[in-house]
């Protein structure tokens, strides 16, 4: 066996590489490569050691003593940790919807057969693409109570604007203003699904009589499900972890009065302002089961709602 | 050799292998000595790393450090923030990658000392030619934990009353009569508040969101205690604190008006570029820090007067001090020469290379801002007192009557009436801080009584100082 195995599986081997399955498979692995060393290297390790430091008292300078439970135990009984979770929850109410709304209302206008279509897609994708610094900075120009572009618009109108970041009320508003403003990254991925739906399904659709709406509820919907889906577990996933538009606009602290104390905030807070590394990590570990639920759950829903063409195995 | 294609497991292994190389190859191994004999130029120089503010009027103080040590080059990088939470130099130390020295602000101090964070140089300081007589004695003693000193103070400040001669003309106040009492400011306040209608054209005074008072500077003239003295047992639930901020509450209710409305002013003078809201004329009355000068300098327009704060009924002269240190960070491979150059940045040749630096970027924004006049710099307050008396003979003699009149009234008060703000927050002072700021917050805006945010505030920060406690008592 040992003489006549090697004989027999290399031309094998060397031909399966040379093989359409084998290139497609070494393609796979090479463009995966890259995030899989990265993972491997800068994440995994740490996402490890967070997993394990929930268990313990660590402030980076002293060993870490363990703790068991103490800190979960602990942050049932924090007032911040309600606020934040709160905080958090309510921008991905608001946010997610109204991103996923409002980014596929303009993929539909963005959709149509129209001159300089390239221009108009470019302009609604910018925002997305500008680094969350930079359109913090810019929104805390247009928020500005007094002079902001924002509450000058509105006076327009005979409307006196609120004081937007500077108020508890409005500040969270502020942020999912902000937030829906830079989805342009869902609006492309919708846009990209509304492409793939065959015109056939329209032609046939409209010869039946179907007018434009009856298209969108009846067509367009039930095939962009698989796309909506998508995006909607992604924008879950991301909002639950907005930070740093928050952390600009608001120097760090969430505030006023920790309205806008959104959850990576005050996992930033504890772990690197008062360096309670053993408490932020519990906070992580809360947060990461807080995703991983819903994500199942989205998932286990898909059933009911997302359409697909392909027949499951 | 198998025949089948790359298992999952196969890459993932060679990925595991891979990552494992670059982490170790990530790993710089520590530079071997140099062997006995090996010819080296007889003035080797030393280079030094420090972490602190960054910006060219940095780079030039640092590049004069030569003239003074023909043999050292000082390398300085952004430590970033100092104020809360310091992440880059305790992430860097804990990791044994910090620099040799580094500026640390004063009221984290002994929160850091405690930890270990800063290298003891007791033994150094004792046999080098200082003093601790030489520094600022609230300022110094801010660098000693536990009876060691773990760092030199470099700067500080002082806070008190500025007020607008011209608009306490205009509604017939004596312009060099600043209010003494808190029933004064009140007083005073209501004839200074002008609007039109519903809208704010000016505040008479603003406590606590304007210039720099926090709650500290209220309720230290009010004598409140912060701490025990034994620094384990915070006192911020003291009915001194809860009266200080009901005064506060009241004052907004009877001569503000609504919080957030008067942050907002605020915000839109400053975003208007307009500066600061007294430098604008859009308050008649600040309480801030002795900094202040140097903002008024470049607004030659407001005639101004300074005072300490007003102080209530039964009250003391008294205010805060904040400002920075130079430390060494453990593991500084070179201690000789790294408390050389914390001896010479808080010393008179650091000062006199960060004034020239200053007095040079006067000159820069008097051309950039076409400024009325020649360009004016208005000096920190130096801690270490040889430096402070060579600033003051140095520069104050170019300056008017009101800047040598704050001078003298800044060092009365670091000399007999301040508070460290090191001192008085003790080991969970980032915590005591942040704290501090949400209680006044929660009771100004109405979301707690003063006695809820106060008892709040008390909770939170004591549970904080207890855990640092329990850490150096099991050390």
């Amino acid at each position: 066996m040992a003489a006549t195995t090697p004989a027999l599986s290399t031309p094998t081997a060397r031909g399966f590489w040379k093989s359409l399955r084998g290139r497609e498979a070494l393609s796979f692995y090479l463009f995966i490569a890259p995030w899989t060393l990265g993972f491997l290297a800068f994440i995994l390790g740490p996402i490890v050691a967070s997993l394990a430091l929930g268990f313990t008292r660590y402030d980076i300078i002293l060993p870490a003593k363990w703790v068991g439970l103490e800190n979960f135990r602990d942050l049932i009984a924090d007032p911040l940790f309600r606020i934040s979770l709160g905080n958090t929850v309510y921008i991905v109410l608001m946010a997610v919807p109204l991103g996923m709304v409002v980014s596929f209302l303009i993929a539909l206008l963005l959709n149509q057969k129209v001159r300089g279509m390239a221009a108009y897609r470019t302009g609604y994708f910018i925002p997305s693409i500008v680094p969350a610094v930079a359109s913090a900075a810019l929104w805390l120009y247009l928020l500005q109570p007094q002079w902001g572009l924002v509450n000058g618009f509105l006076d327009l109108f005979g409307i006196k604007g609120p004081t937007w970041l500077a108020s508890t009320t409005w500040s969270k508003p502020s942020i999912i203003m902000l937030m829906v403003w830079a989805s342009g990254g869902t609006m492309i991925i919708y846009l990209a699904g509304l492409q793939d739906i065959p015109d056939t399904l329209y032609e046939a659709a409209s010869i039946d009589g179907a007018s434009w709406l009856r298209r969108l509820v009846h067509v367009t919907i039930p095939l962009m499900t698989p796309t909506i889906f998508f995006t909607l577990v992604m924008g879950i996933i991301g909002t639950f972890q907005v930070f740093s538009v928050v952390f600009v606009l608001t120097d760090g602290m969430g505030g006023p009065l920790n309205s806008t104390l959104v959850y990576l905030i005050y996992v930033y807070r504890n772990a690197f302002v008062f360096f309670r590394m053993g408490y932020a990590s519990a906070l992580s570990l809360i947060l990461f089961l807080i995703i991983l639920v819903l994500t199942l759950a989205n998932v286990r829903l898909a059933g009911r709602w997302v359409y697909s063409e392909v027949e499951m195995e | 050799m198998s025949t089948r294609a790359l298992s999952r497991r196969n890459f993932l292994a060679l990925s595991g292998t891979a990552a494992a190389s670059l982490v170790a190859a990530a790993c710089v191994a520590p530079e071997a000595a140099p062997a006995a004999g090996e010819g080296e130029p007889m003035m080797e120089t030393i280079e030094l790393n420090h972490w602190g503010f960054s910006g060219p009027i940095w780079e030039s103080i640092w590049e004069a450090i030569p003239d003074t040590y023909p043999n050292m080059k000082v390398n300085p990088t952004e430590i970033g923030d100092i104020v809360f939470g310091d992440q880059k130099y305790l992430t860097a130390v804990a990791a044994g990658t910090g620099p040799d020295t580094a500026l640390q602000g004063r009221h984290t101090f002994l929160q850091f000392a405690a930890k270990g964070l800063y290298q003891d140089i007791t033994e150094t300081f004792d046999v080098s030619d200082l003093n601790q007589d030489d520094f600022a004695p609230v300022q110094f003693d801010e660098t000693v934990w536990e009876g060691k000193i773990y760092g030199l103070p470099w700067d500080t400040d002082v806070r008190f009353l500025y007020w607008n001669r011209d608009h306490f003309a205009e509604v017939g106040l004596d312009p060099d009569q600043p209010p003494t009492t808190w029933a004064e400011l009140e007083e005073y306040t209501d004839k200074l508040n002008i609007r039109d209608g519903d809208e704010v054209v000016r505040y008479g005074f603003v406590p606590y969101l304007y210039g720099n008072s926090w709650m500290w500077l209220w309720a230290f003239q009010a004598g409140a205690p912060s701490l025990s003295d034994d620094k384990r047992t915070v006192l911020c639930d003291d009915q001194i604190w809860i009266d200080t901020l009901q005064w506060l509450v009241d004052f907004y209710d009877n001569y503000v008006g609504d919080f957030e409305s008067a942050n907002s002013f605020q915000q839109g003078v400053q975003s208007a570029g307009l500066g600061l809201p007294f430098v604008a004329g859009k308050t008649s009355m600040s309480a801030t820090g002795s900094w202040h000068v140097g903002d008024l300098l470049r607004s030659p327009g407001v005639d101004y007067g300074t005072a300490p704060a007003p102080i209530p009924a039964g009250g003391i002269k008294s205010t805060w001090s904040c400002g920075f240190s130079i430390i060494m960070a453990p593991g500084s491979e070179h201690p000789e020469e790294a408390f050389q150059v914390m001896r010479w940045f808080t010393g008179t040749p650091g000062w006199d290379a960060l004034a020239t630096a200053d007095v040079a970027e006067a000159k820069r924004t008097w051309e950039r801002e076409q400024l009325e006049g020649d360009p004016k710099f208005w000096p920190r307050l130096a801690c270490y007192l040889p430096a402070l008396e060579h600033l003051e003979k140095t520069y104050l003699p170019e300056l008017g009557e009101i800047e040598n009149s704050t001078w003298t009234l800044s060092l009365d008060a670091l000399r007999n009436w301040t508070h460290g703000c090191g001192s008085v927050m003790g080991l969970a002072a980032l915590q005591y801080w942040v704290e501090m700021d949400n209680a006044a917050r929660n009771a100004l805006s109405k979301k707690m009584t003063p006695e809820e945010a106060m008892l709040n505030c008390k909770t939170l920060v004591q549970e904080a100082t207890d855990q640092a406690w329990e850490a150096i008592d099991n050390a």
